[in-house]
């Protein structure tokens, strides 16, 4: 039987809802695109890899997903929290209420700001850039070059790289504002500005 | 090892005419709070404006610059369909909040809003937002008037229509006038095949949506079929093979000579390629629903020479709606097949003569 987790059941709430607000409807790869995006922000801000509470590993084509992510997709379509039409879902009134409650319990309230940048940063940038620029980022680059399934994980060589990264970015940002929407965006144009620059990373 | 100073010194370089960065450094988080609801309702707003119609477009958010209280010709809409019956050169937009804005027609000066806020400003030539000390100009994206008014598909026949219709018949996309002689559009270069494929795989990774999508340039069907594009749709079985060809002339330009003059055989030639792609791919993985797409790109000119370097509307249009014959008609035969499409890239003519 698989089990219920519950950061995934909130981050697919919250993401999903994020999404729908900001292009229509979303997608399974859409929602495991913004939560792998969450993730990785949570590690800007230093945290362990632990923190996220799921794990993610790479697919067939190198994406990143979380089995987490799709056993919470399953269990919210059952549950009438999201209806789905043609491949794409919508949040149903009864996500959102749950979402909202969910939002301020302890346990998930500290994980809002990873993924409120990662959603915004639809605002600046088309869904197909966010998409290939993660699909860029040095763990998804290096797993697609070995046999590593599992992507954000302490024993992943390629989270140094990470985290060499953001290091990086944090000096040339060089803010004390705890939105991430800045660090966000510019991570995600940093990783298609020309290979010279991030070839390394 | 990074390279640390080059990678900071351009991260900052980059950061410096960026818009997010240019916003927090000069207004802090309020400008960047400002900046979300800016960019939230910005696509809304540019639903219902024809942004064509104008000289200019200014949007901004500010509590210290009142609009109504400069100019009287203002009006409160909450209602944005409203905004589509404002006819003038210019329209300034104050936002109050995502459900309610200010707008008038008349000039604003730009300096009088950015000690205290930013302010975006379209034209037809670009995009900018204007900071306390810098101006941001916005990159242009093909096949569309706003990088803010990107449109997304959920279906590939969707994206190649709009492909064709926005970028490749007036040529806005880097790859495609890379791929062209001379900016009148008469010819190619020699070899445009790999701009214009690279010009449709960037459109589509851009802007088509879907399940595990990959959009992946030259994929072998098998070791001796490369097919030009490869979209695949993870978790299904369904894959689309897209093959480009190209007609009209390409000019080597320092031979002023023709290196190929391709007609409609060639679409011909595409269609029978393809065909064979997708028999060879059938064989490869039995289990996929795979559809082949043709996509022809139509440079065609009539009465043209080597030193040719105008072309009069009734030449350069020549081909215009000039349809191409297939012989066998795969699209009909075939279930995998799908209609090719034809996309004409519009030459930029002098007036006829008579």
């Amino acid at each position: 039987m698989e089990t219920i987790n519950p950061f995934a059941i909130y981050d697919t709430l919250f993401v999903g809802n994020k999404l729908q607000r900001y292009i229509g409807d979303f997608n399974s790869s859409e929602v495991q695109l913004f939560c792998y995006f969450s993730c990785l922000l949570s590690l800007y801000e230093g945290n362990p890899t632990s923190f996220w509470g799921y794990k993610f590993i790479k697919n067939d084509l190198g994406v990143p997903l979380s089995t987490e992510v799709y056993t919470a997709l399953d269990c919210l379509l059952v549950n009438n929290e999201l209806e789905k039409a043609d491949n794409y879902y919508k949040i149903t009134s009864e996500g959102k209420s749950k979402c909202e409650v969910l939002s301020e319990f302890g346990r998930f309230e500290n994980r809002n700001k990873y993924l409120e940048a990662s959603c915004e940063s639809l605002l600046a940038l088309p869904i197909g850039y966010i998409r290939n620029s993660i699909n860029s980022e040095p763990i998804v680059r290096a797993a697609n070059n070995s046999t590593v399934r599992t992507l954000v994980d302490e024993e992943n060589g390629a989270i140094a790289l990470l985290y060499e990264q953001f290091e990086l970015l944090k000096e040339a940002i060089d803010t004390n504002d705890s939105d991430l929407f800045v660090p966000a965006v510019t991570w995600l144009k940093y990783l298609q500005l020309p290979k010279d620059v991030n070839q390394d990373a | 090892m990074l390279n640390k100073e080059r990678d900071i010194k351009a991260i900052r370089e980059f950061l410096s005419s960026d818009y997010t960065s240019c916003i927090l450094d000069d207004y802090g988080s309020a400008g960047i709070n400002n900046l979300k609801v800016i960019l939230e309702i910005i696509p809304t707003i540019f639903k219902f404006v024809h942004l064509r119609n104008f000289s200019s477009v200014t949007i901004f958010k500010s509590d210290s610059f009142n609009l109504s209280e400069r100019f009287s010709n203002c009006s409160n809409i909450q209602n944005f369909s409203h905004l589509g019956s404002f006819n003038s050169d210019n329209l300034v937009i104050q936002v109050r909040s995502l459900d309610e804005v200010l707008v008038s027609t008349s000039e604003i000066t730009v300096t009088d809003i950015v000690p205290t806020d930013f302010v975006y400003q379209y034209t037809p030539l670009k995009e900018q937002f204007y900071t306390k000390t810098t101006t941001c100009e916005l990159p242009q994206v093909p096949g569309t008037d706003s990088c803010f008014a990107i449109s997304t598909f959920k279906s590939l026949e969707e994206a190649l229509y709009h492909y064709k219709t926005t970028v490749v018949k007036c040529a806005d996309c880097l790859h495609i006038k890379t791929a062209l002689h001379s900016d009148e559009r008469i010819f190619f270069k020699p070899h445009p095949e790999y701009l214009l494929r690279d010009s449709m795989v960037y459109f589509l990774k851009a802007r088509l949506r879907g399940e595990g999508l990959e959009v992946r340039p030259e994929q072998a069907v098998d070791t001796s079929h490369p097919v030009d594009v490869k979209v695949t749709w993870g978790f299904t079985n369904h894959i689309a093979l897209i093959e480009i060809k190209w007609l009209g002339k390409s000019l080597n330009s320092d031979t002023q000579t023709f290196t190929s003059n391709y007609t409609d055989s060639r679409a011909r030639d595409g269609a029978k390629q393809l065909a064979e792609y997708l028999d060879a791919n059938a064989i490869q993985v039995p289990n996929h629903n795979t559809m082949g797409y043709l996509v022809v790109f139509d440079l065609r000119r009539k009465s043209t020479k080597e030193d040719t370097t105008q072309i009069d509307i009734a030449n350069g249009h020549w081909y215009e709606n000039k349809e191409i014959t297939y012989n066998p008609k795969y699209h009909d035969v075939r279930k995998d097949f799908a209609p090719p499409t034809r996309m004409f890239i519009t030459p930029q003519c002098i007036p006829n003569e008579n």
